[in-house]
């Protein structure tokens, strides 16, 4: 059965090149193209959900239900100050209920009350141990100004980057090149990196394997036919994207998949959505 | 163990240590004994050699520092009196964490399936893109086939936090350059 298939299929396109060769104009090429989907990974972890953020809360409030009665005799141990400052801040219990063991109700969760932190002498350095710890924000100044051709721009994205060149079609869309003699994908597409984008990027090639192929035809008349684009995956860490004299590139951006959907031709989005990650 | 056994067990133990070093009496009077009759032999029971050692303080006084603090670390190990009581719930209880815990399982499960079939897209996409490859140029496509002989994977990759670091992006970066050599 699987070789009659293949027989069908292969006479089918044999049929298909016999009409091609008929119909006598002349065939033109395509011309073999490499491109880099340059991305950035996320920095920090993807935004929670209000039933994911309440999911968590119930969970640790049944972990102070469930968890054993703090040993507060072996940190704060007996007759010390210390033992008299963490008594001090802990909540009053009745003592006689037969529930109340260790100053914890072991019907009822356990919040563990700590004293503060009593300094005598503060030093500069154990203030700098001890300072609070504030967390960064989660949203950037890029984030406000909405700069999209800033990396610090939704750092819980994958940020993709698109260009603009002036060439045959003034259109966004991944970097590519032409394919030079000598070169592969993967050399090819590292020169035009440094060629587009400059030297001071720290650039990751995930594979020399293509990741996504894209069949751009051309309208005008001319030497070739159209492009077969083969596109590599790529990260970048550190460094910035700027756009080098004589590249051809007019603009660029950094984006996340929805944003590219309104960036991108709609025919070639379709082409190049499935390759790309949601988050 | 019942008490019956334990206390037939020491008896027959205690007639063979007293057989050992009053056999002669043993051998004159053959007398058959009854068992649990500590009074019959005319031997008072002792532990003797039986004496039970571990547990029995060997040293005057009471407890050292060391030991008090020995018994305070080890009460950290265990559940004796620092469990809370098994947590009860009534049956709407149980049925609202039970409904909790299942619709926690449903996101989650579609989470991991979204996740899925956009790596099965991807992987479709490489597929197409290799044999397109190949129709089109069999050289670039045999280059790109081939496996690097040492995989080096980047340090620079960072798991993803709560909050970004202090630098969220190091825009500074250069590219090392070699010492030129004179």
């Amino acid at each position: 059965m699987f070789f009659l298939r293949r027989s069908l299929a292969t006479s089918a396109t044999a049929d298909a090149l016999a009409i091609e060769s008929d119909s006598g104009s002349p065939a033109k090429e395509f011309k073999i193209m490499s491109g880099v989907i340059l991305s950035r990974p996320p920095i920090i972890t993807p935004e929670q959900t209000a039933f994911s953020k309440a999911y968590y809360h119930y969970q640790s409030e049944l972990y102070k239900r469930m968890s054993w009665t703090f040993p507060y005799w072996f940190y704060y141990p007996k007759g010390t100050l210390a033992e008299n400052e963490y008594t001090r801040v802990q909540p009053k219990l009745n003592e006689k209920d037969p529930d109340v063991l260790f100053n914890r109700d072991r019907n009822s969760k356990q919040d563990v009350v700590f004293p503060p932190r009593s300094v005598q002498r503060e030093t500069e350095e154990s203030a700098r141990i001890y300072a609070k710890i504030v967390p960064n924000p989660r949203t950037t100044i890029a984030d406000e100004e909405n700069n999209i051709r800033s990396l610090e721009r939704k750092l819980d994205r994958t940020l993709y980057l698109i260009v603009k060149r002036d060439g045959e079609s003034l259109e966004w869309s991944f970097p590519a090149t032409t394919i030079e003699s000598g070169e592969n994908l993967e050399s090819s597409s590292t020169r035009m990196l440094a060629q587009y984008g400059g030297e001071d990027m720290n650039i990751f090639l995930v594979s020399g394997t293509p990741a996504l192929y894209y069949k751009d035809v051309y309208e005008s008349d001319g030497k070739y036919e159209g492009a077969k684009i083969f596109y590599l995956k790529s990260r970048i860490f550190n460094g910035l994207f700027k756009p080098q004299k004589e590249s051809g590139i007019v603009d660029y951006a950094w984006l996340t998949k929805e944003e590219l959907s309104s960036y991108l031709d709609k025919q070639y989005w379709r082409k190049v959505a499935g390759a790309l990650s949601k988050q | 163990m019942s008490l019956h056994q334990l206390s037939s067990m020491f008896w027959r133990r205690s007639q063979t240590i007293i057989s050992r070093t009053a056999f002669q009496s043993a051998a004159v009077s053959r007398i058959p004994q009854p068992l649990h009759n500590f009074e019959v032999s005319g031997v008072k029971f002792t532990h003797g050699s039986l004496e039970v050692t571990r547990g029995k303080r060997t040293k005057s006084g009471g407890s050292s520092p060391q030991k008090i603090r020995l018994v305070n670390m080890l009460s950290l190990i265990g559940r004796v009196r620092k469990a809370p009581y098994r947590l009860k719930l009534s049956y709407e209880d149980l049925l609202r964490h039970r409904t909790i815990h299942r619709a926690w399982q449903l996101v989650k499960r579609q989470e991991r399936e979204s996740r899925n079939t956009e790596l099965m897209t991807q992987y479709q996409k490489i597929q197409v893109a290799c044999d397109e490859l190949e129709k089109a140029s069999p050289e670039l496509f045999a280059q790109a086939m081939d496996k690097p002989k040492s995989l080096r994977f980047p340090p620079e990759y960072r798991i993803p936090t709560e909050t970004p670091p202090n630098v969220s992006w190091d825009s500074s970066w250069k590219k090392a350059t070699l010492p030129q050599v004179k």
